[in-house]
C-alpha cells in the first residue's frame, strides 16, 4: 500500500516534471494568454469581419487569379484572424507592412517565395497593410499584384494602434515591417522586427511546421 | 493513501506555479534588461550634430524637461510629423523643454540630415546617432518614436507623439498631454503608447 502511494507520487512527479520543462508551449500559452488581451469568444463561426464581399471572405490562400480583394480589419476582426482552429491546428504567419515603407517593399519577393514554399506544406500567410484606408483599393492591390503575393491580403484600419499592436506582440512598439510567426496554437513561435531574415524566417517555419 | 495524494497534489501545484512565475520573468525580461523603462534615469551620451559639433544630452537638455525624438529624413511617418515637431520645439522652448531630434538610420547621411532640416524647416538640434549606440541603449525601434525626459533626466513617457500621422485625425496628444502633466508637477497618466512607423535601419 505504501509502495503504491510512494510509486503514484513519483509518477506524478515525473509527468509533472516533463509537461512542465520538456515541453514549454503549453507553458507559455498559458502565460501568454495573460499577458495579451481576453479574446472573445467565436460568437458566430465566422473567421473574419470584413467590409468587402462575403465571396472574397471564403477566399483560400490556393486560389485565386481572380483580382485580389484587400479586405479591412478592425482590432475585433484581427484576434478572431489569430486565432487558430483546434479542430485543423495550423501555423500562421503574418507580415505588417505598408507601400510607404521601403523595407517592406523590398523583402516582398522573398516573402512571395515563402508562400510559395510552404503554403502546401499547412502554412497559412496573411499580410495586413497598414497603408491608409482610401488605399484598399488602389496603391495597397496594386503593389500586391505587381508582386504576384496571393496571400490573403488585409489592411488594418486603426482607430487606436496602441491597443492593436498590444493584441498582436505586447512587445512590438509598431515599426515596420514586422513579421510574426504563431504555431498551431496560436503562440508566437518567432517575430522579426524590421526587414526579414529569410534564414532565420526559414528555420523557425520548419520548425513550427515539424511540430504541428 | 489520499493523504499521499493531497500532499502530491499540492506539491504538484507549487510546482507549477513557482515554474510559470519563472518562465514569465523569463519571458517579461527576454534579454532587454538594460532597456530603460519608464521612471529610469537616463544617463548622460554625447552625440555630434548633422554639422559634426559634438552634445551631451546634459548640454542639450531642458531646465523642465527634454523631448528626445528618434527621426529619419526619408521615412514617410516621420515626415508626417516634420511641422508637428517643429511646433513641439517652438511651442515648449519657452516653457524650460527642449526638443532633440537623433538620427539612427544607418542609410541617412548627416548631409541627409542637414539637407532634410534645412528642408523642413526643423530648428531643433538633430544628433547623428553612428551605430546606432543611442538607439540600442533606450531600445528605440522605428521613426518617429520619444523618449520625455524630466527635469532630472528620468523617462516619464515613452512612444507615440500622438496617436495618427495625418494631423486631422488626431484624436490623442499623447506627448503633449505628458509634457503638459510633468510641467505641471503632476505623474504623467498614459507613459507609454505605440503606433506604426518606420523600422530605424540598424547598421549591420
Amino acid at each position: 500500500m505504501r509502495l503504491q502511494s510512494l510509486l503514484s507520487f513519483v509518477l506524478g512527479a515525473v509527468a509533472l516534471f516533463i509537461i512542465i520543462f520538456a515541453a514549454p508551449r503549453p507553458l507559455s500559452t498559458v502565460i501568454q494568454a495573460g499577458a495579451q488581451e481576453q479574446s472573445p469568444t467565436r460568437a458566430n463561426g465566422q473567421s473574419v469581419r470584413a467590409t468587402s464581399s462575403p465571396e472574397a471572405d471564403k477566399a483560400d490562400s490556393k486560389a485565386t487569379t481572380a483580382p485580389l480583394v484587400v479586405r479591412e480589419l478592425d482590432a475585433a476582426a484581427i484576434k478572431e484572424l489569430l486565432k487558430r482552429d483546434p479542430r485543423q491546428p495550423r501555423p500562421l504567419l503574418v507580415n505588417f507592412w505598408a507601400t510607404w515603407c521601403e523595407p517592406c517593399r523590398e523583402e516582398f519577393p522573398d516573402l512571395v517565395r515563402i508562400n510559395a514554399d510552404y503554403q502546401g506544406r499547412g502554412l497559412e500567410f496573411i499580410t495586413i497593410s497598414l497603408d491608409d484606408v482610401m488605399d484598399i483599393k488602389t496603391t495597397v492591390p496594386q503593389f500586391l499584384e505587381e508582386k504576384h503575393a496571393s496571400m490573403p491580403a488585409y489592411l488594418l484600419n486603426p482607430s487606436d494602434p496602441d491597443a492593436l499592436v498590444a493584441v498582436i506582440d505586447p512587445t512590438w512598439g509598431g515599426a515596420l515591417p514586422a513579421t510574426f510567426l504563431f504555431d498551431a496554437r496560436g503562440q508566437i513561435a518567432f517575430r522579426q522586427m524590421g526587414r526579414v531574415k529569410v534564414a532565420l524566417l526559414r528555420a523557425a517555419l520548419e520548425k513550427v511546421l515539424s511540430e504541428k | 493513501m489520499s493523504k499521499h495524494y493531497t500532499f502530491a497534489l499540492t506539491l504538484a501545484l507549487s510546482v507549477v506555479i513557482a515554474s510559470a512565475a519563472v518562465a514569465q520573468a523569463i519571458l517579461v525580461d527576454r534579454g532587454d534588461a538594460a532597456l530603460p523603462t519608464i521612471g529610469s534615469t537616463i544617463a548622460d551620451f554625447k552625440l555630434s550634430d548633422a554639422s559634426g559639433t559634438e552634445h551631451s544630452l546634459s548640454s542639450l537638455k531642458g531646465k523642465n524637461g527634454t523631448v528626445l525624438i528618434f527621426i529619419a529624413t526619408r521615412c514617410p511617418v516621420s515626415n508626417g510629423y516634420n511641422e508637428r515637431m517643429e511646433k513641439l520645439a517652438q511651442d515648449y522652448k519657452a516653457r524650460g523643454v527642449n526638443v532633440v531630434g537623433i538620427n539612427s538610420n544607418a542609410t541617412e547621411s548627416s548631409d541627409d540630415i542637414k539637407a532634410h532640416a534645412a528642408e523642413n524647416k526643423l530648428t531643433f538640434t538633430i544628433l547623428k546617432d553612428k551605430g546606432n549606440k543611442i538607439a540600442d541603449r533606450l531600445g528605440a525601434e522605428r521613426t518617429p518614436e520619444v523618449y520625455l525626459l524630466d527635469a532630472s533626466n528620468k523617462l516619464v513617457y515613452h512612444g507615440r507623439i500622438d496617436n495618427h500621422k495625418k494631423p486631422e485625425l488626431v484624436t490623442a496628444n499623447d506627448l503633449r498631454d505628458a509634457i503638459e502633466a510633468v510641467l505641471a508637477g503632476k505623474p504623467v497618466a498614459k507613459t507609454e503608447a505605440a503606433a506604426f512607423g518606420c523600422s530605424i535601419k540598424r547598421a549591420s
